[in-house]
């Protein structure tokens, strides 16, 4: 029995482990930033990095905040000599000091592009300063491909190809767990981060994938069972 | 957070290995013992020939060198069929696939036998034993159905039992024939059969069901022969039990009779010489009675007919009975009915040919006599009787029924009349009353009508009147002196009528006419001794105011606004 245990687990559950690759795979593909986009790999990452730049030329410009300004006459001053002085530098005050958290409200709100009415002559909704503008766009392309890391430990577990974006995180935020016993084998692979069920129609298209990978398992067994029968001394020929 | 979940649990196919594993076992022991069946045949035990790919000089076969590859390939062969039968394929399908492949090893179908004898008989042997054995199984199987089919129509008690233990020893063994040809080696053996001419293993799953069907068949069939054949035994012995040994032979010769009828139907002879047979069967069987028999059953159908008589007496008598008791008019239809039944039996009993009446029963009766079949002419003779007393009885009720709605008629005819006469009556008090309850206009209107329907002409006037009174008399004298006394009468009735229409017009309670006008009217004055003359002023008189009225009236109907008084002249030509 238990020789029989291992050679038909063996072969088995290398089966199912090789199908569940699939899975994996698929699970790439409709994540972000591969889904929606029609491509993959690197091409998946830095057009989500694109996207993500001219999001945010859309509503902000950026601008090279000096800190003071020149002026000519100050504002109260009745004095003869106004205009025949030497200009005032007067500082300035930055309107939009936190970037971010703009950009995060108006992602709240849901607009897609988030725009704001400009008037004439306006490059963007909002002036900011150029150097926050870069750090908030480095940080946002830096995310991509995050909710995406989290089938790494599948992938990596099970030697699936795992796409650059991706691998950019590490392990992410997931985990497998491989179940083996005499009775069977049960592989469960879990994405832990927070929005990743968000993500439309994912659960539709992962239980598909799991379907179609099971049916070829069903395809395949009778042939590995057979192969393996093969093996057993009371069914060799004599 | 998201999950995918895969699990595959192999219980049930670790469960179809091993088992394929332990069949394989057994299959393998099995064969490796049969050293000249399929089991030598394919692990090399043994078979009549000189080994495998030696046997014969060149030591070709089917093209492939040597021969050991052919019974490596049967090996390999083996083991699919074994592996693929624990996958769940059925065994038509593994024997369908893995056999040709099998023979493939060996080349062409014309070779393989080739081929197969040369390696050794051991194969041929198989198709032949499973070719033969079916054959012979079948034949024998035919013989028994035949002998059975005989067996339930004819057989005796003991016979009827040995044929019942046959068929269920050949019971069981078409059941052993039909699991073995469904074993692995079972359905092999067919297959090679087949190879040799023989049947298929569906045409030889359809026989054994065919088989199967006719054994429950003639099972029953039997058993249903036995219970009537021991039926009999029972009566025949309790018939001894009683005593009664004539009885107990009497039911002995019956059954054996009957036995032995069935034997001749059953036989492939011609009809007239089956009928033959069965005639002088019976006849011989009458003779072995004796004479006792003869006398005891002649005794028996006298009583019969005795017991029919008298049943036919009383039905007759209780028919009589119950037809005396119904109404004229039913009765009638009863004996009509007992008429046609007498007709029926006539028509029945050889009269077809006669007039279904008494005088068809009378020429029946002649025609009988003629030919010299007295009983047949007393049979008619006797019909003829009973029909005619049923004819006259029906012939007395016919007068009788005629003479009651004679009588009934006349009566409703008078009491018609009587009614007739209220009625008249009635109307024309009715009238009257109707006429006195109405408005004088309408009165004047419905004595003028009354007038009018008594003269036959419309009265607009006294003189008018008096035109129509004298009409009316002129009829009453012309039928006097015509000698007609009922036109006379009627006519003076009409005239009477026409008067009290008149004085009603009138509105003059004027005394009832006491003399009589006319002819007839200055007679009975001269019988009273009256004046003609003063006769003749008074009646004038007393007519004329009549008459005066009547203009009045006439002109100035009431409700009129003519209030002014009206000359009337008097009317000189009235009454005579």
């Amino acid at each position: 029995m238990k020789r029989l245990g291992s050679v038909t687990s063996r072969n088995i559950d290398d089966e199912v482990e090789i199908q569940f690759k699939g899975i994996i795979v698929e699970a790439y593909k409709i994540t972000p930033p591969a889904q929606g986009s029609g491509r993959t790999g690197r091409a998946a990452g830095l057009h989500a990095q694109d996207k993500i730049g001219r999001d945010l030329r859309s509503v902000f410009a950026p601008v090279t905040l000096k800190g003071t300004r020149v002026i000519n006459h100050l504002f109260g001053d009745t004095s003869p000599d106004v205009g025949r002085q030497p200009p005032y530098q007067v500082p300035t005050v930055e309107i939009h000091p936190d970037v971010e958290a703009i950009y995060r409200r108006r992602k709240e709100r849901g607009a897609a592009r988030f725009r704001k009415v400009i008037s004439r002559g306006q490059k963007a909704a909002y002036y900011v300063a150029a150097v926050k503008l870069e750090a908030l766009a480095t940080k946002l392309k830096k995310r991509v491909g995050w909710l995406a890391a989290g089938f790494n430990a599948a992938a990596e577990r099970l030697k699936a190809p795992i796409p650059p974006y991706a691998k950019a995180h590490n392990k992410g935020a997931g985990t497998i767990d491989i179940k083996k016993s005499d009775n069977g084998i049960s592989i469960v692979m879990t994405n832990r981060v927070a929005y990743a069920s968000s993500v439309p129609e994912i659960e539709r298209r992962l239980q598909r994938a799991v379907n179609t990978q099971a049916k070829k398992i069903e395809r395949q067994l009778p042939y590995i069972i057979a192969k393996a029968a093969k093996t057993i001394p009371e069914l060799k020929a004599s | 957070m998201i999950s995918a979940e895969l699990t595959l649990e192999y219980g049930k196919f670790r469960a179809n290995l091993n088992k394929a594993v332990s069949e394989a076992r057994a299959a393998k022991q099995q064969m490796a013992s049969d050293t000249t069946g399929m089991g030598g045949f394919v692990f090399g035990g043994g078979g009549t020939g000189s080994g495998y790919g030696g046997g014969r000089s060149g030591g070709r076969i089917g093209g492939r060198p040597g021969g050991g590859s052919a019974i490596g390939g049967i090996s390999m062969q083996m083991q699919d069929v074994m592996v693929q039968a624990q996958m769940g394929t059925s065994t038509s399908q593994i024997v369908g696939q893995q056999v040709p492949q099998m023979l493939q090893n060996f080349g062409p179908k014309g070779q393989i036998i080739g081929a197969i004898i040369a390696a050794g008989a051991a194969a041929v042997t198989a198709g032949q034993m499973a070719k033969k054995e079916f054959a012979a199984f079948r034949a024998e199987t035919e013989a028994l159905e035949k002998s059975l089919e005989d067996l339930a129509e004819v057989g005796s008690f003991p016979e009827l039992l040995e044929g019942a233990e046959k068929l269920e020893a050949h019971m069981k063994k078409l059941s052993a024939a039909v699991e073995n040809s469904n074993t692995f080696l079972g359905r092999l053996g067919g297959a090679f059969g087949e190879l040799m001419g023989g049947k298929s293993y569906d045409e030889r799953q359809d026989e054994y069901s065919r088989q199967q069907a006719q054994a429950l068949k003639f099972k029953y069939e039997l058993q249903k022969s036995l219970i009537a054949s021991s039926q009999e035994e029972l009566e025949i012995a309790k018939a001894k039990a009683a005593g009664d040994e004539t009885a107990a032979k009497q039911l002995e010769r019956r059954r054996n009779l009957a036995n032995e009828i069935a034997k001749i139907e059953a036989s492939d002879l011609s009809r007239i010489t089956k009928d033959q047979l069965i005639s002088n069967a019976q006849t011989a069987s009458a003779y072995a009675g004796g004479a006792e028999d003869r006398a005891a059953a002649e005794q028996k159908a006298k009583e019969q007919k005795d017991a029919r008589d008298r049943i036919e007496s009383l039905k007759d008598q209780t028919a009589k009975q119950a037809r005396d008791s119904l109404p004229d008019d039913e009765k009638l239809g009863a004996l009509s009915k007992e008429m046609e039944a007498v007709f029926a039996k006539m028509q029945r009993e050889g009269g077809l040919f006669f007039d279904p009446s008494i005088e068809g029963l009378q020429k029946l009766a002649e025609a009988r006599i003629k030919s010299g079949d007295n009983a047949g002419a007393e049979a008619a003779l006797e019909m003829l009787r009973e029909a005619q007393g049923l004819m006259a009885e029906m012939d007395t009720l016919t007068a009788k029924i005629r003479d009651q709605g004679a009588a009934a008629a006349k009566e409703m005819a008078d009491k018609a009349k009587e009614a007739a006469e209220e009625v008249s009556n009635l109307r024309k008090e009715t009238g009257s009353n109707a006429i006195d309850m109405m408005p004088p206009k309408e009165q004047m209107d419905a004595f003028r009508n009354e007038l009018k329907a008594a003269f036959g002409f419309d009265v607009n006037s006294s003189a008018d009147v008096s035109r129509g009174l004298k009409g009316l008399q002129d009829q009453a004298d012309a039928a006097a002196r015509a000698g007609d006394r009922e036109g006379e009468k009627t006519a003076l009735e009409k005239l009477k009528a026409a008067q009290e229409s008149a004085q009603n017009l009138a509105g003059v309670d004027l005394p009832t006419i006491g003399n009589p006008i006319g002819s007839l009217g200055g007679a009975v004055n001269r019988i009273l001794g009256r004046d003609a003359n003063e006769i003749v002023a008074e009646e004038t008189r007393r007519q004329t105011d009549v008459l005066i009225q009547i203009e009045r009236l006439l002109r100035n109907p009431p409700g009129s606004r003519n209030t002014n008084p009206t000359q009337i002249p008097v009317p000189f030509d009235v009454f005579r």
